[in-house]
């Protein structure tokens, strides 16, 4: 029998669960701010948060786990089997001494039938009465001290948004890890719920009863004036045409913001970045330590640092539009469409974000319940045209438009983003036909009320991301920037420029031996290098080609932008290397690769093998070499003809 | 059939739950099985097996059923489809059948996705045994049982409606499924 904190473990584990949309993050937030932490529980996707608290008044350090929202404790869902592990200890080997067991004041009925499930564990408890500030406005409120009677264990009126009814929820955590939990209490709470193995029907009865009792008017169905607004705006946002053009307008808006706002720390962090290279070689003896802190570990820190801006602000409006309550209608307006494609509204969002950044995009497909659904988001994200594609895009689409009408470059630029997409669906259309094969989940989603979204919230969700994407992924792209330098650093040569050290390093020689391969779309040894090194890291090919192309000519280098140069490269025959045939299939190339390192090690955390990561990039490459193939054929054949 | 099969698909009794019923309880006659969990209740399919189980039991030996239970189950599902097409009206006879509220005869009955923006309904879930067990319970979890009332606040399908205080976004699959007795205008169907 658990009785309270002992010698040997301090602080005592109090767990904090209930359906989802009760308000547990919000209030876990309250008690404990930043002194939390993302915790991923072994063998299960989703995730909860586990932080300390310790109340003004109370001498005791209490350590919460904000468990996932769920909506029943014994169905066969991974939230529900983290919530039942949690209690039973068994999710990482520490027991709960007490649960907090957050109930929607607004929403007894329903949350009842979790609350008689979770009480029937044998822990104390505590119920936290959420939502109280717009609960105690209703005629229809409920009794706290009836409830309180009816369950069985104290039952705290609280806001966590507003913050009142905390220190009384102090109080009761504080005294119920401090007395003893004997089993004659146990037993005198289990006598007022329904029986263990109770069906939902005889919860939903029971859950019935102790609301007429508790909470009389609440029987009286529901309010119906300010519904019907409600009802209006909820049948435009998941309208088939309107809600998706107001999604779409939605997130056009979100993404230009994000664009725009994030290009401005973005730049900074390049530039500070630059400056430290800089600062650090001037510092140091010329030599191999300054080459590696210089190009391998400042520059791996920029590389790392430069996408943290588009993950912060991403999460961070994500965070408040789903808050509001739109996100759950925008998800089920959407549902239709990515059905077509073995999806479901859930994956649009993720496959939204990749467009500006797989990484995030990968990292937000928590939301979908499916595993296989997942998997396939997970696989296809990639594909998205994401903003490290874009100087690439600049750079290829610019020496492709050179003497061509204006709408040229524009209808490109589409282009390249429709291909993405549409590559990316099919693929997702393939898998769900093939290795993701499952039944298509039919979606029944709570839509949440509307509500004006807690900054709080956001700020913490942010800062949480932040943490996560720099500890997993950001070590990761360090570790890749190291090689990289390596590889090109590396056997040193005694040529007098950057060009001959690139072709005589090991990523040179890798380039001469590969050559072969690419040499039916058209590309040289020089542009596989670039694309070899692009595999690590997209952005590279820009600077890759730069330095080759810069190092190559002596004359007048200091005139030409570099995307000049780039485009006057010449082969080793005179010819340039960029024809038209050749820079299309680059351009498909880059479109539909997976060459992002660190892409293929979120995806590996995500989905916790190299399976998924290994077909992402096999499949990629695959498709992106025969999709480079067909334009290097179609642009010779159409460049025959004309 | 194996032990844990469900003989009574709408308010999954398996026959297992059955047999442990009939030698507890040694009901006189077939109906009283309905006490089990209700088995039978539903959309009346079960029924002639409930009574071949019962009088196997009376006979003294072990209830049990010879098809296989993915049969069965198909068999069920026509049998339900042939009723919602009024192709089979043939409806159980015994008076386990005859709870007024749910007999499938009810010509008020009608899918959710007929209701129209503010109609309020009872539920009842019967048909949703065809749907995957985990959807099926996660939808009673949000709170849509059987006997719950809602009320509808975008229609068609998919469609929203409300339990409560809770609003749910259905999609068109489910929605179609789930059967519903208006109670206003419920003798006006809706178009
Ligand atoms: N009015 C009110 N809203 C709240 C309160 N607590 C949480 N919310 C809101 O309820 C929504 C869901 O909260 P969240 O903490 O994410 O719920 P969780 O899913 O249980 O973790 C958010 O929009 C919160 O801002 C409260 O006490 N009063
Ligand atoms: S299967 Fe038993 S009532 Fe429908
Ligand atoms: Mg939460």
């Amino acid at each position: 029998m658990s009785a309270g904190p002992d010698a040997a473990r301090p602080t005592p584990r109090i767990a904090v669960l209930g359906n989802p949309n009760t308000g547990k993050t919000t209030l876990f937030n309250r008690l404990c701010g930043v002194r939390a932490r993302t915790a991923n529980f072994p063998g299960s996707t989703v995730e909860g948060r586990i932080g300390m608290h310790r109340s003004p008044a109370g001498h005791v350090e209490l350590e919460l786990v904000d468990l996932p929202g769920s909506y029943s404790l014994s169905i066969d869902v991974p939230e529900a089997r983290v919530c039942r592990d949690c209690l039973q200890g068994s999710l990482d080997g520490v027991e709960p001494d007490a649960m907090l067991v957050v109930l929607d004041a607004t929403n007894l009925r329903r949350n009842l039938q979790f609350a008689a499930q979770a009480l029937a564990h044998r822990l104390p408890a505590v119920v936290a009465l959420n939502m109280w500030d717009t609960a105690r406005a209703r005629p229809e409120c409920v009794d706290p001290a009836e409830l309180s009677r009816r369950l069985g264990c104290p039952v705290v009126p609280v806001s966590g948004r507003t913050g009142e009814g905390l220190a009384a929820l102090d109080v009761a955590l504080d005294t119920v890890v401090d007395l003893p939990f004997g089993a004659d209490a146990l037993v005198a709470r289990l006598q007022r719920l329904p029986p263990a193995d109770a069906t939902q029907a005889m919860l939903a009865s029971w859950a019935d009863q102790v609301t007429r009792a508790a909470a009389p008017a609440a029987a009286t169905p529901a309010r119906d004036a300010d519904d019907s607004l409600v009802d209006r705006v909820d049948v435009a946002l998941t309208h088939p045409f309107v809600g998706i053009a107001v999604f779409a307008v939605t997130m056009a808006a979100l993404f230009s913001a994000i664009f725009m706002v994030a290009s401005v720390p973005m730049d900074l962090i390049d530039l500070v970045f630059g400056r430290a290279a800089e600062a650090v070689r001037s510092a140091l003896p010329e030599g191999l330590l300054a080459d590696l802190l210089a190009d391998g570990i400042v520059a791996g820190i920029g590389g790392v640092l430069v996408f943290l801006p588009q993950i912060c602000l991403l999460f961070f409006l994500l965070s408040l539009l789903e808050d509001s309550g739109y996100l759950a209608r925008a998800a089920f307006a959407v549902d239709r469409v990515m059905r077509r494609f073995g999806l479901s509204g859930p994956s649009f969002v993720p496959l939204l974000s990749s467009h500006a950044c797989a990484l995030p995009g990968i990292m937000s497909t928590r939301l979908i319940r499916d595993d296989r659904e997942r998997l396939a988001t997970i696989l296809v994200a990639p594909f998205m045209s994401c903003s490290a594609r874009l100087p690439v895009y600049v750079l290829l689409i610019g020496i492709l438009s050179v003497g061509r009408p204006a709408w040229f470059a524009g209808a490109a630029f589409v282009a390249c983003y429709a291909l993405g997409a549409m590559a990316g669906l099919l693929t997702a259309l393939l898998a769900r036909r093939t290795v993701l094969r499952g039944p298509a989940r039919p979606l029944v989603l709570e839509l949440p009320p509307y509500r004006v979204p807690a900054l709080r919230n956001a700020l913490l969700v942010t800062w949480d991301r932040a943490l996560v994407f720099l500890r997993n992924a950001g070590t990761t792209i360090l570790a890749i920037s190291v090689v990289m330098w390596w590889l090109s650093a590396f056997p040193r040569s005694d040529g007098p420029d950057a060009r001959s050290q690139q072709a005589g390093s090991f990523a040179g020689q890798l380039g001469e031996a590969v050559a072969p391969a690419f040499a039916p779309l058209g590309f040289d040894s020089q542009l596989t290098v670039g694309v070899l090194t692009s595999f690590l890291a997209r952005e590279v090919f820009v600077s890759t080609m730069g330095v080759l192309a810069g190092a190559g000519s002596d004359a007048d280098v200091s005139d030409r932008t570099v995307l000049e140069q780039v485009a006057a490269m010449p082969r080793a025959d005179g010819t340039p290397v960029f024809d038209p045939a050749t820079a299309a299939a680059a351009l498909v190339f880059f479109v539909l690769a997976m060459q992002c390192l660190p892409t293929l090690a979120v995806t590996r955390r995500e989905t916790g093998s190299w399976k998924w990561p290994a077909i992402q990039f096999g499949w990629m490459t695959l498709v992106a070499y025969a999709g480079a193939l067909v334009a290097h054929a179609a642009v010779r054949a159409w460049g025959g003809a004309a | 059939m194996r032990p844990d099969d469900h003989v009574c698909l709408c308010f999954r009794v398996s026959l297992r739950k059955l047999q442990n019923h009939l030698e507890r309880e040694r009901p006189t006659v077939a109906s009283q099985l309905s006490e089990c969990l209700g088995a039978g209740t539903g959309c009346g399919w079960c029924v002639p097996f409930l009574r071949r189980l019962h009088a196997q039991h009376a006979a003294g030996t072990l209830p049990a059923l010879d098809e296989s239970h993915e049969e069965y189950a198909r068999r069920r599902t026509a049998y339900r489809a042939g009723r919602r097409e009024g192709t089979y009206d043939r409806l159980p006879s015994d008076p386990m059948a005859a709870e007024p509220d749910r007999s499938p005869a009810s010509p008020v009955r009608v899918p959710l996705t007929q209701l129209r923006r503010g109609q309020r309904a009872i539920v009842d879930c019967a048909n949703l045994a065809d749907l995957p067990e985990g959807e099926r319970c996660l939808l009673h979890a949000m709170g849509m049982h059987d006997d719950c009332q809602l009320r509808v606040c975008s229609p068609g399908a998919p469609c929203i409606v409300q339990i409560d205080d809770t609003r749910l976004g259905i999609s068109a699959e489910v929605a179609r499924r789930i059967m519903v007795t208006p109670i206003e205008d419920g003798d006006r169907r809706a178009p």
